[in-house]
Parts: structure tokens; sequence; C-alpha cells
């Protein structure tokens, strides 16, 4: 089974090691929103490695991540990525190419025409395991699933919390939860913007009975033990299965459309 | 060449859009419009506004900018070829499949990338550009460099967004709507919760709402930079605040492609607009990165407006009576102001009110109820009449 595992610090890469996962994705320095740690290449050990870039490129980002595209030492495999701009860059450089669109590829027609592009794809949170199981049929490639981890909810540009802070001239603690009703959320800054993850965790170990070239796990903030519950398949902490079971509507009953 | 692109919810703001001097429209029909719960347009409807808008020289294009899933797709092929046969000149979208769709089926109107794709760097336009994308509409978060290199490097015509409610999230990548109501944030259910409160308990309750969008200052700039389409937002705004917005606008396109724009007119133009929205307004993103001066941290800084006083149905030059609609109250002693495409802002005394029986009355206070006033000044149909701005 091929899980792939985000990683969050050097930490979390001995317990996965030490508990049989030898696949890494690392948030890839300055290149990345909502996460705890980002790599800088020479950090990166581990053969068979990933890299992972979730930022709205700008043109001067785009850029300087294209330089980097093209010197990859030999230990990365792969990259699992956001911008479609990164398949323009990535022609002439042979490494795993996993499409990563946070709330796109939302049905089959559409994931197969990145798939041309990409070796794989990450289907997105925003949909239920029957629109999974369509898509997962009608690919022409295997594709990857989330099965652990936050789910996306907001990424601004803006500095949100950073704002907040500097408007009531207080300060806060970081990562920052936000609450309404009986929702709750969490804010991730940095240079690059704001990312808004929904609590509690995502948790869709039963997806893994399905068929996908890897698992995807976000373990971010996990403490050690839960990591290794996780990693077999135990999960002692509070979750809910996002929108596998819950399909969202787009038009209000009795509105006048 | 420049063109004021101009929302339009139902068929009657199409109309006041295009006489206030918008040179295109944009709206959504029955489905696949990221505004799933305005009015939006019929098949039919949508075929009549193409035939109105060519009647007068203008272009229409039809959003068709969901994020598709499984159960969307039964009827794209046929809306699209629809939308072709009635000539539309284009159609904004962000998912893969309505572009694929479009070259596959051989369209011949113009292919727009709606801002929902993000695009901030070259390689994602040459991306979009090898699609078949004629045209992008730019992620509101673009800087100068930006718009610089992607058209350097693609030579794609460029949109962008000049006025209007800005979303705190990169367009596309928000579901804050799916998660606090269940309404999908990328199928047209947006409920705007970047604009609700959160932590209210708290004793600095947590907000995330930008100031609206206000590119005045910039426009020129944008010019420069080969933005060809400047585009309003507001699909479900009201005739009031598109008309403002379009001839606040016009003008100052006019006054720039005849070199005359001076910085009073800019004054004017800003105080205009900042008053007709219910949000102060604000230039962001394009030279700088905005900061905390460019949010809201007080919602209840969004004040009703009440500057909307009426809209005029018909004006007799022989008696210099003007028959005008009310939608805001006004009364006997106020001065209002009056201006529409073709009449230039003019304030005005008001001495007598009478209803449609010629009975003198002291106020006009019932919506859309029908009255006349002496106007010595010639008025066109469909000017409006809005209090007096200092």
């Amino acid at each position: 089974m091929n899980k792939l595992f985000i990683v969050s610090n050097i930490n979390q890469i001995e317990i996965l090691k030490k508990n049989g996962i030898n696949s890494f994705v690392y948030p890839l320095f300055s290149f990345c929103v909502g996460v705890e740690k980002e790599f800088k290449l020479n950090e990166i050990k581990e053969d068979n490695s990933f890299i992972f870039v979730n930022r709205v490129l700008d043109s001067k980002s785009a850029n300087k991540l294209n330089e980097i595209l093209h010197n990859l030492p030999s230990n990365i495999k792969g990259i699992v990525f956001e911008d479609l701009g990164i398949i323009e860059m990535l022609k002439d450089v042979n490494i795993i190419k996993i499409l990563y669109l946070t709330h796109f590829a939302c049905n089959y027609i559409s994931t197969n025409l990145y798939l041309k592009y990409v070796d794989s794809i990450v289907l997105p949170h925003d949909i239920t395991e029957t629109e999974i199981d369509e898509i997962i049929s009608k690919a022409n490639k295997k594709i990857c699933l989330n099965v652990f981890g936050l789910i996306p909810s907001m990424y601004s540009r803006r500095t949100l919390v950073t704002n907040y802070e500097k408007h009531y001239n207080i300060k806060v603690n970081r990562p920052f939860i936000i609450e309404k009703e009986d929702k709750k959320f969490i804010i991730l800054e940095n240079e690059y913007g704001s990312y808004i993850y929904k609590l509690p965790y995502f948790n869709a170990l039963n997806l893994l009975n399905k068929d996908a070239l890897y698992y995807l796990y976000f373990p971010i903030f996990l403490n050690d033990k839960d990591l290794e519950d996780l990693v077999n398949n135990k999960v002692n902490i509070n979750f809910d299965d996002g929108f596998l079971n819950k399909k969202t509507i787009y038009k209000v009953k009795g509105r006048d459309i | 060449m420049i063109e004021l692109l101009a929302p339009a919810g139902d068929k009657e703001r199409l109309k006041f859009a295009f006489l206030y001097g918008a040179d295109a429209v944009y709206f959504g029909g029955q489905n696949y419009s990221l505004r799933a719960n305005a009015k939006n347009f019929s098949n039919d409807e949508i075929k009549e506004a193409v035939i109105y808008a060519h009647s007068l020289n203008k272009k229409v294009y039809v959003t068709v900018n969901i994020i598709f899933h499984n159960e969307d797709l039964t009827g794209l092929d046929n809306y699209l070829k629809y939308l072709n046969e009635i000539n539309v000149d284009g159609v904004i979208a962000s998912d893969i499949v309505v572009l694929s769709k479009i070259k596959e089926l051989k369209l011949n109107f113009k292919v727009i990338l709606s801002t929902q794709a993000s695009v901030l760097n070259e390689y994602t336009a040459l991306f979009y550009k090898n699609l078949g994308v004629n045209q992008i509409v730019l992620a509101r978060e673009a800087l100068t460099e930006d718009i610089q290199n992607i058209y350097k490097k693609t030579g794609l015509e460029l949109e962008c967004f000049i006025h209007g409610a800005m979303c705190t999230s990169i367009s596309g990548k928000c579901i804050l709507s799916s998660i606090m109501t269940n309404r999908d944030s990328n199928r047209g259910g947006c409920a705007q919760i970047c604009r609700w409160v959160f932590n209210e308990n708290d004793e600095f309750p947590f907000t995330m709402t930008p100031k609206d969008l206000n590119m005045i200052e910039n426009i020129q700039k944008m010019i420069d930079l080969n933005v060809t389409t400047f585009k309003i937002e507001g699909r479900m705004r009201s005739i009031y605040y598109i008309c403002t917005v379009i001839l606040c606008y016009r003008k100052i396109f006019d006054k720039i492609l005849s070199n005359s724009l001076t910085e009073e007119d800019k004054k004017y133009y800003l105080k205009i607009l900042n008053r007709c929205a219910n949000r102060d307004s604000a230039p962001q993103f394009l030279n700088s990165l905005p900061s905390e001066n460019d949010q809201y941290f007080n919602l209840k800084d969004e004040e009703s407006n009440q500057d909307f006083l009426g809209i005029v149905l018909s004006y007799d030059d022989e008696t210099k009576i003007a028959l005008i609609e009310e939608r805001n109250y006004f009364s006997v002693g106020q001065e209002i102001e009056f201006f529409g495409p073709k009449t230039d802002t003019f304030t005005y005394k008001i001495e007598h009110i009478y209803d449609e029986n010629d009975n003198e009355l002291l106020k006009a206070n019932i919506p859309k109820m029908h009255i006349k006033l002496k106007v010595d000044n010639h008025l066109n149909e469909f000017d409006l009449v809005r209090v007096k701005i200092d």
C-alpha cells in the first residue's frame, strides 16, 4: 500500500520510518502556505522524496521555482503541486508529477484532462465518496486520495492574523483558532498569505480499500503517539469525514431563480 | 481597444448597464454560473440579450464558471453549442472541462478564463493559452510585475477587476461557504462567510473582510500594462450602484483617452463611488500587498445607503415636467441631483412635488410611487435622481 505523508518536522520522519513508511513529501521552502515547517532542498536527505508546492505562484516566485526544478538533486523522486504553471515548467524534467488542485478536479472528465499532463492527481476534499468512486472508475490513470489531514478551507494572499493584531494592537497565539456557531478553524500564516483549515481532522481511512496510486496523509500538528497510531490505522483524536457523505447544494430553495 | 465590462444580474440591469456606458456585460444562465442565486438569464433571455447588445454594437459574455461535479456534466455540450448558435461574444470559464469542450466542439466565441483560475504568472497563463484561452481575468492579487510578465510571455488579452467587492480568499481557493452552510462555494452558492464575525464573545472579535476594490488611481497604469478589459464586480448589485459606477468609470476612461482627466475629476468620482456602495473602497494589490487598512474590523462600518432617490420615467420639454419613480424618501426643500449618460450632473432644489393627479405633496415616501417635478433643465428617460453630493 502506497502511503505518502506530507511531513511537518524531522521527528515525524523518524517515527514514520520506524513504522515502515519510506515515502515522504516535503513542503518546499518559500513555496508553501499552511504548513508547519518548510524544508530547503539540502535538508531533504531521504531517497525517493517528493517536494510539495502549494502556493499560487506570482511571476517572480514562478521563475525562481523554474530554476530550482531544473536543478533538483537526485533524491527528489517527484513533486506534489497546486499551480498549473508548474506543468509548463516540468515539460523537460523527469520526475513523478502529482497535481494537487485543492478544490478543482471535481469530476471525471476534468480529472482525465489533467491526467494528460501529470502522472496522477489528488482528488479534492470537496466531493462525496460516490463521486470519488465514479471518478476512480472512469479515470485513465490511477489517482491519489486524501485519507487523513486537515481540510484546506481558504487561502488568502492577505496576512489576516497579522492585520488583526495590528488593528487592535494585540498579540495572539499562533496558529490562531477562530470559531463561529459550532464550527472551528485554524489559521496558519506566513509571508505568502493565510491558510485556513477546518477543524477537526479529516479521517477517510476507509478509502484505503479503494484503488489509488498513493494515499495522502497530512498529519500536521499531530503528536508522536497519535502519528504512530495513525500509521497503524488507528485514530484517537477528534475527526469527521468532511464531505464524503455530505453533498453540497448551490441553489437555495425558495429563491426566485 | 479598451472595454468597460459591467455586471448584469437581469434584463433590467443589462439595459441600464449599456445605457450608462458599458461596452460589454457579463451574466450567467440558469445553470453553471457562480451566482446561482442571482436572477440570471434563461436561454431565450440570453438570446434576446445578445440581439439587443449587438444592435447597440456592444458585447455579451456568459459565465460558465462553476467547478463541475460529475452530476453537472449532463447538458454542458448542448448549452455551449446553444451559446455558440446565438452568437454570444464570449464565455467565461474556469473548469478545464469547459475549456476542453469549447475546443473539441470547435465553437467560435472568445474563451475567457475566469479569475477563479487564479492566474498570477506567465507559466500558468501559457498552460491555459495552450488550452485555447484567448483572454485571462487575472487573479485580483496580481501585482505589476505579474501583469507585465504574463503579457510579455503570452500576448494574451488581459482583463482585470477595477471596482467592487473583493473576496478575502484567492478566488477558487475557498470552501468556507460549503463548510458553514453547505452551500457550494465553487458552484455559485457562496454565502460570503468571509464577511462574518468570528470569536464573537472575545474582547476583539475576529473579522477578515476586505474593503471594496477601487482602482481609479491606477487606470492609466493598467492601460499602460496592456490590460484591455476593465471589469466591474456586482451581478447582484442595485441598478443605482451599477449605473453610478459605470458612468463614473465611463467618464474616467473617456477623459483618460482624451488626455483630460484631472486630479479634481478623480477626487470627485471617488467621492461618488465611495458613497454609492455600502462599503468604503481602496486600491488593492497591483502596486503593493494590502494591509490592515484595507480591511474592515468593525462591520458596522457598512452603513446603509439611501442616496438613490428615483428614476426619470419621462420628461416633457414643453411643460418641463419630469415623471419620476421614487426609490427613497425625499421632500420639499431638499437639494437633489439629476444625472445620466447624456445628462451632465446638476443640482436641483425641490420646491414643489406633485402626484400623478397633480395634487401637491410635501414628500415622496412610498417606494416606486410616481411623482412629478418641474425641472427647467432637459432630462432623459432613465436619468437617475440622487441626494446632493457635496
